[in-house]
């Protein structure tokens, strides 16, 4: 295991690359509000990968706050917010406890990739936020509602206040630069993280223990995504921090995984889905990689859900 | 630099884009009510004579539900977890002859919405199933929906319903009609209102964040109207028990 490093304010030395990412995106934003040149073509691309990196630190700090303090988390929550004009903490229940496990109290997951149906997989791709999204948001609601969630309704009302009233105040005074240049790139960041579910999940196999995802192992990608590619180790460790799933990945995910499953580019797989097989393939026994190799000690996933959602309670 | 003129074209491409998909998606849930509506070619209404399950039951629409407690009530809030039907056997009347039926697991039991609604209200012991909730398993329920001797029903196989399916679908096939000119129509209304001259005036301006609220509603429609068409037997049932004991839906 790696070892933590501690540094000031944040518990690992390693989350200031996540600061970094807010802050290059916040600038970024700012830079086209306010700055007419910056409208240009490489700005907003710029401002659309960094909301979907936004998205990003949203999951990798829902699952566990970088700041020693829990105000500062709570605060941080609120920033990240509106980097993607929706409530980070909605992830808690829809990520956390619901597509960890891809189960909703017997019902799919609120993210389930089956959801959308066309045959060509760009459609899907553009179309799975459209249906992801609204019944993502609908579930929380419903969870939100449970008894003992007093605290969370509070810190999610807080988070929709400010990403909704930071960009409803930047309309008043610029409506149009506004959709433009702070909603369009907000809403690319939502939707994204929403896409890489397709991504990580289609022609996957759901039920099994380590077939459930396709991971993206390129060294770049990774670093960038602060491991984020690494899908598998992460749905089945949750509580390891983001640095350490490239050591997990090799060491429990590599033997027991079909081969297809951890693909070496996005992009590629992306051009290939895209353009090169653009159809949606039938499924396939992805899970027989699993069967062929030993037991491993990973709890059932009721006891991982049982976990998460103790977890939650303590967030 | 990127041009409001350029940008707005932008916009409206992701506003069309979106309402293109969500009426290709609504498309795919009439085909599959065409499907539902062929296979309905053979149906046939009967009466149930004798059921061979429980108190005369022919049939039943089983709603497996977990309760869990909420603040506001307080109150219960039921999830549904699983759908099941099973078809006991019996004898039904049809055109004046009685048929003997055989008990079946593949069948789907279309039950009457108001029944079935109507059985999931809860005059049990709240407080009892209020504590249930209030722990990780849940108060789990089954509402269960039968279909009894005297019942009129229409019998498509595999499909044994207590409600005319043909007339179901076809109302369910005009909701996502509906649904696709309407959200058509919507999204050209409020592109119309942005493209009112002067662009980016204030009217324009209106139409804008028209534009962007239609982006933001539509999709949630969208997938109420899927939800809308969920065959009888698949409908999400959900409720609320309030104390001292009442379903609020």
């Amino acid at each position: 295991m790696t070892s933590t490093k501690q540094n000031g304010v944040l518990k690992r030395s390693e989350d200031w690359r996540q600061v970094a990412i807010i802050a290059v995106y916040w600038a970024l934003l700012g830079a086209m509000y306010f700055v007419p040149a910056c409208r240009n073509v490489g700005f907003l691309i710029a401002a659309g990968y960094f909301s979907f990196l936004n998205s990003v630190v949203i999951h990798n700090c829902l699952h566990q706050g970088m700041f020693h303090s829990a105000r500062l988390n709570a605060l941080w929550r609120m920033a990240i917010s509106f980097g993607v004009l929706y409530p980070a903490s909605a992830n808690i229940p829809s990520h956390n406890l619901v597509h960890h496990h891809f189960d909703d109290d017997g019902q799919p997951d609120w993210a389930a990739t089956e959801k959308v149906r066309f045959r060509w997989n760009l459609l899907n791709l553009i179309h799975f936020p459209n249906v992801a999204g609204p019944d993502t948001f609908a579930g929380v609601q419903r969870w939100a509602a449970l008894r003992g969630k007093a605290a969370f309704r509070k810190q999610y009302r807080l988070e929709l206040a400010f990403a909704f009233g930071l960009t409803g105040t930047l309309m008043v005074f610029d409506v149009w630069t506004t959709l433009f240049f702070i909603v369009i790139p907000q809403l690319w960041g939502a939707r994204g993280i929403l896409r890489i579910n397709l991504l990580q999940h289609d022609g996957c196999d759901t039920s099994s223990e380590w077939n459930h995802s396709r991971n993206f192992v390129g060294r770049f990608y990774n670093w960038i995504m602060c491991n984020n590619g690494l899908h598998t180790i992460h749905h089945n460790r949750a509580g390891l921090h983001w640095h350490e799933l490239q050591e997990w990945h090799a060491r429990e995910v590599v033997p027991r995984i079909d081969p297809s499953l951890n693909e070496p580019s996005m992009l590629g797989y992306l051009v290939r889905i895209c353009l090169v097989s653009p159809l949606r393939p039938a499924p396939r026994d992805v899970a027989r990689a699993e069967r062929e190799f030993a037991a491993s000690s990973l709890a059932s996933r009721e006891v991982r859900r049982t976990e998460a959602t103790a977890a939650a309670e303590a967030m | 630099m990127l041009s409001r003129e350029v940008m707005g074209l932008f916009g409206l491409a992701i506003v069309w884009t979106t309402a293109f998909l969500m009426a290709g998606a609504a498309l795919h849930t009439l085909a599959d009510l065409r499907r539902l509506r062929r296979k309905l070619g053979a149906v046939f209404e009967a009466t149930i004579v004798t059921g061979s399950g429980d108190h005369g039951a022919f049939a039943v629409q089983r709603v497996e539900q977990v309760g869990r407690a909420v603040d506001s009530g307080p109150g219960v809030a039921f999830f549904d977890r699983t759908f099941s039907s099973e078809l006991f056997g019996g004898s039904l009347e049809v055109g004046g002859r009685t048929v003997e039926v055989v008990p079946a697991v593949d069948v789907f039991v279309w039950p009457a919405r108001e029944g079935q609604v109507q059985l999931a209200r809860d005059d049990g012991d709240f407080e009892s199933a209020f504590a249930q909730a209030k722990t990780a398993r849940g108060f789990a329920r089954v509402v269960e929906t039968p279909l009894r001797s005297g019942d009129k029903v229409w019998v498509a196989w595999p499909i044994v319903s207590a409600i005319d399916p043909r007339g179901w679908v076809a109302r369910k096939m005009n909701l996502v009609w509906f649904f696709i000119v309407a959200e058509v129509l919507a999204a050209a209304a409020c592109t119309a209102l942005a493209l009112v001259k002067p662009w980016f005036g204030p009217v324009s301006s209106v139409g804008g964040v028209l534009c962007l609220a239609y982006f933001l509603a539509i999709q949630p429609l969208g997938n109420m109207v899927r939800d809308a068409v969920r065959t009888p037997c698949q409908a999400f049932l959900r409720g609320e028990w309030k104390r001292p004991g009442k379903l609020m839906r």
